[in-house]
């Protein structure tokens, strides 16, 4: 395999798509975690 | 003389207890539903991810025309589908709460939508990015191209509706009639490679027709796409869960 040629938008594409889907997890994750402290208790 | 029977009329040994899959439909018997599948998702998630693209990238070999840059396709194609699929079930969504009145429903469109606008922004970014080296161009005002970019205004201005009422059941609404609205635009995206002459290649993977592709490709392909559908599971789980807490903590307010 030979990425020389377009190894910057492989990157380009995957780099940004893999840094977007976890900072998407990272800000639910944080929601999450507030959302917790407005449950009373057990939410059920 | 009508006779009206309900379960309240009924003594209690004859009531017949409410299925499961209905009982599911409360948000708060979801809420802890949810909770209990999302590690999992998260998991089988990741697995998936890390198995696609060592098929994407280790094993499917190199294609013969477009060298090294189709290797995109391994998070475009499945990122496109994502955006579509998302769409068509945040709208089954909005529609089964319009219709039957479930608060579950509107609160799993909500749920979904975030996602299904970052698959369409990864679609439209990696398209890009894949445009440059092979068209010459960052982006062309193609039907493929500008359907699946309607899709993204869709989305955001869904995102924007329901958030715009002080009231959120009125919110859930108005988004459910615009989310369907758009509906119309999922095949236009789906057929605009056939319906018009258009710059951007045909279906690769189609279902009356063999794929024109590789099995190491197309397994690479599958994987991701599986990995997405988890990853969106997951994360569409663990916002609902968010959203449930916070309408009720809402309605005792108020």
């Amino acid at each position: 395999m030979n990425f020389a040629d377009h190894g910057f938008y492989l990157l380009l594409a995957y780099g940004a798509s893999g840094a977007l889907l976890v900072a998407e997890a990272l800000l639910m994750r944080r929601r999450c975690r507030r959302a917790a402290e407005l449950e009373p208790g057990d939410a059920e | 003389m009508t006779h009206e029977l309900t379960t309240g009329s009924l003594p209690a040994p004859l009531r017949r207890p409410a299925p499961r899959w209905r009982r599911l439909a409360s948000p708060p018997v979801f809420h802890g539903f949810a909770g209990r599948l999302v590690p999992g998702f998260a998991g089988l998630a990741t697995v998936l991810a890390l198995a696609g693209l060592w098929v994407g990238f280790a094993i499917a070999p190199t294609d013969h025309q477009q060298g090294e840059i189709y290797r995109i396709i391994f998070i475009h194609v499945p990122a496109a589908w994502m955006s579509m699929f998302i769409y068509l079930v945040a709208a089954l969504h909005a529609g089964l709460g319009l219709v039957f009145g479930t608060r579950l429903s509107p609160l799993m469109s909500r749920a979904l939508a975030p996602t299904g606008a970052l698959f369409t922004v990864i679609a439209l970014w990696t398209g890009a990015a894949w445009g440059k080296p092979t068209w010459g161009a960052w982006w062309v005002w193609d039907a493929r191209l500008t359907s699946e970019l309607i899709l993204l205004f869709l989305y955001l201005a869904y995102l924007g509706l329901v958030s715009a009422f002080e009231d959120p059941r009125r919110g859930d609404g108005a988004g459910a009639i615009l989310l369907l609205a758009g509906v119309v635009n999922v095949p236009i995206i789906y057929f605009s490679v056939r319906w018009w002459s258009t710059l951007h290649q045909g279906s690769t993977i189609r279902l009356d027709a063999a794929p024109a592709m590789t099995h190491t490709m197309l397994a690479g392909m599958l994987l991701m796409a599986l990995a997405c559908w988890a990853y969106t599971m997951a994360v569409a789980l663990a916002r609902v869960r968010c959203l449930i807490t916070e309408r009720a903590a809402l309605e005792a307010q108020s």
